[in-house]
């Protein structure tokens, strides 16, 4: 699924959160969305799902592949999230639904977009677990009885069981040890590149997005401030924001 | 299942204790049914020769032993003014109190759950200043104040729309359904409001703090509105906390509802416990308060169980300390 966004615009009350940003996936395509916490990424994102809040008002486009989320209707939207576009939040503890079971919170949008059997859900939940590593007998258990990184693929498996054809990946590794999140993002870019789908990652960590992307766009206070390949992001930012988060990525490394 | 163990246990051992309380508490006030019985102005000796009938000249410890023996075989004793036995008696106003419960608290399910959900998705200012006070007003109104709004409204005889009785059970109890019903619609719609009302409140705020949970969210992500991630995916989350909220609300309403029988002449539970404590009928009156009292804890035990099976993370925890 391609992605194109112009001219952006969040206002929440008084605060513009997102100004003037222009941004494209294209299909296939791994994109990275880098800036620092409170510049506004997490924002685009929920404005590609229709995820904002409820006093927050959108200016501009955000098309997906001639689908417009701006001002489209709930249930248009409701019906592009977990059919065509797959989220992985921040923190899968939270984002997993804890009274149900693992099985169950996977199955979901095949529930939601698909009329399958039980047991035809059942052999793709199966098939799905396998794929992110995780056991099959896994899906009995409630998320408050995994670890993080299997709550994380747990995550990973729910947003891919309906092969969608866009992936949001806002911060997925965040809440995860430095092993952990190696392995996630190998293990997310694998998934995506095999299923050919576009995915738009979201970090605040340079070394994150070097293994996750190819391109990248650097958000500072709700704007972009530079875009390119994430090669060259790292090796020689030309803009101070950006010099700031690599030395960032580089202090942190070396520590 | 060692949970459960434990929980029989401290079942047990409370209800021994408020057992000891109850006996001791009747002891404690003024006056007694032999006074009762002889009649004010009597002699000392027809009130000494009354309380030796009735036993109530053995030692204390003796008496609490024979009533505790006679509980233990579901011999609750007898009404020492009346001579019926106390579990026909407790049997038959719990066949109107009960079923009052039940539909009161039916009727709070639905009008709390109900209009909790319906706040929680309202997003003008005007729908919202409405929930906002009826919740307030709802949860503020005395039950007897409430129960007289009703009966002038909606009473046969009096009210504004004459649609229900407001005195009374039939004489043929449930033998006579309609008119059985009929004679509690008004107290369950008293007591089902009014808690209605302060479930409402429970219920909105619960929604509204995981409305902002990341499972929300993620339900939203897989293809939920936020109407029905709400209904689906927020009222499951917190079916725990409202199963907690309505197990108090049902024990609450055993006594709340006595104000609900008087008000309504109903000879419920309630009524007949005030009716019996005033008569100083000891045995009737500390074997209707066991009853009570084995009954709150009953309810406690059972939603705590519940509590346990609705919420996983509740189990693991306690698996992991044991």
């Amino acid at each position: 699924m391609s992605v194109s966004i112009r001219d952006l615009g969040i206002v929440i009350g008084s605060q513009t959160l997102v100004s003037d940003v222009d941004l494209d996936i294209a299909d296939g395509e791994r994109v990275g969305l880098i800036g620092s916490s409170g510049s506004g990424k997490s924002m685009i994102s929920k404005a590609m799902l229709g995820l904002t809040p409820d006093d927050a008002v959108l200016s501009g486009s955000v098309n997906l592949s001639g689908v417009e989320a701006v001002g489209a209707d709930e249930v248009t939207l409701a019906d592009l999230r977990g059919r065509y576009v797959g989220t992985i939040l921040q923190d899968p503890f939270s984002s997993l639904n804890p009274v149900t079971t693992v099985g169950r919170q996977i199955e979901l949008p095949l529930r939601l977009h698909y009329r399958l059997s039980k047991a035809e859900r059942a052999g793709r939940v199966r098939r799905m677990l396998a794929k992110v590593g995780l056991d099959a007998g896994l899906a009995d258990r409630h998320p408050n009885e995994l670890s993080g990184g299997q709550a994380q693929r747990a995550a990973i498996a729910t947003a891919l069981i309906t092969s969608p054809r866009l992936i949001v990946a806002d911060e997925p590794t965040t809440a995860l040890d430095s092993i952990a999140q190696r392995q996630i993002v190998d293990l997310l870019v694998r998934l995506v590149d095999d299923s050919g789908a576009s995915m738009l990652f979201i970090t605040h960590d340079f070394s994150v997005l070097a293994r996750a992307t190819t391109r990248a766009y650097v958000l500072e206070h709700g704007r972009v401030v530079e875009s390119g390949a994430t090669s060259d992001l790292l090796a020689k930012p030309s803009t101070p924001q950006a010099g700031r988060l690599v030395g960032a990525a580089r202090k942190l490394a070396l520590e | 299942m060692r949970f459960l163990i434990r929980r029989l246990v401290s079942f047990a051992v409370a209800l021994l204790g408020l057992s000891v309380v109850i006996f001791a508490a009747l002891r404690i006030l003024p006056g007694d049914v032999a006074v009762v019985m002889a009649g004010l102005n009597s002699p000392p000796g027809r009130v000494a020769q009354l309380r030796a009938e009735m036993g109530l000249n053995r030692p204390l410890p003796q008496q609490y032993i024979d009533w505790m023996a006679g509980l233990l075989t579901g011999d609750y004793g007898k009404s020492m003014l009346t001579g019926q036995s106390v579990t026909s008696m407790v049997v038959e106003r719990a066949s109107i109190t009960f079923p009052l419960i039940i539909f009161g608290l039916l009727i709070a399910s639905a009008v709390g759950l109900g209009l909790g959900v319906a706040a929680s998705l309202a997003t003008g200012n005007g729908v919202r200043t409405f929930f906002r006070v009826f919740g307030i007003v709802g949860g503020s109104i005395p039950a007897l104040w409430g129960g007289l709004l009703l009966v002038l409204l909606f009473a046969r005889g009096v009210g504004l729309i004459g649609l229900f009785p407001s005195q009374g059970f039939p004489q043929e109890g449930w033998g006579s359904p309609g008119a059985a019903f009929a004679s509690l619609v008004l107290p369950a719609l008293t007591v089902g409001l009014i808690d209605g009302a302060s479930l409402m409140r429970y219920t909105r705020s619960a929604l509204a703090d995981v409305m902002h949970n990341g499972c929300m969210i993620e339900a939203m992500a897989c293809g939920y509105t936020r109407a029905q991630a709400l209904i689906h995916v927020g009222l499951r989350v917190i079916v725990p906390q409202l199963v907690s909220v309505a197990g108090l609300m049902f024990a609450n309403m055993v006594t709340g509802v006595m104000v609900i029988e008087n008000l309504f002449a109903l000879p419920g539970v309630g009524s007949g416990l005030i009716a019996d404590l005033g008569d100083r009928d000891l045995i009737a009156v500390q074997s209707e308060l066991f009853m009570l009292a084995a009954f709150f804890l009953l309810v406690g035990l059972f939603v705590d169980v519940l509590h346990r099976v609705l919420d996983p993370r509740l189990r693991r925890s306690s698996e992991g300390r044991m």
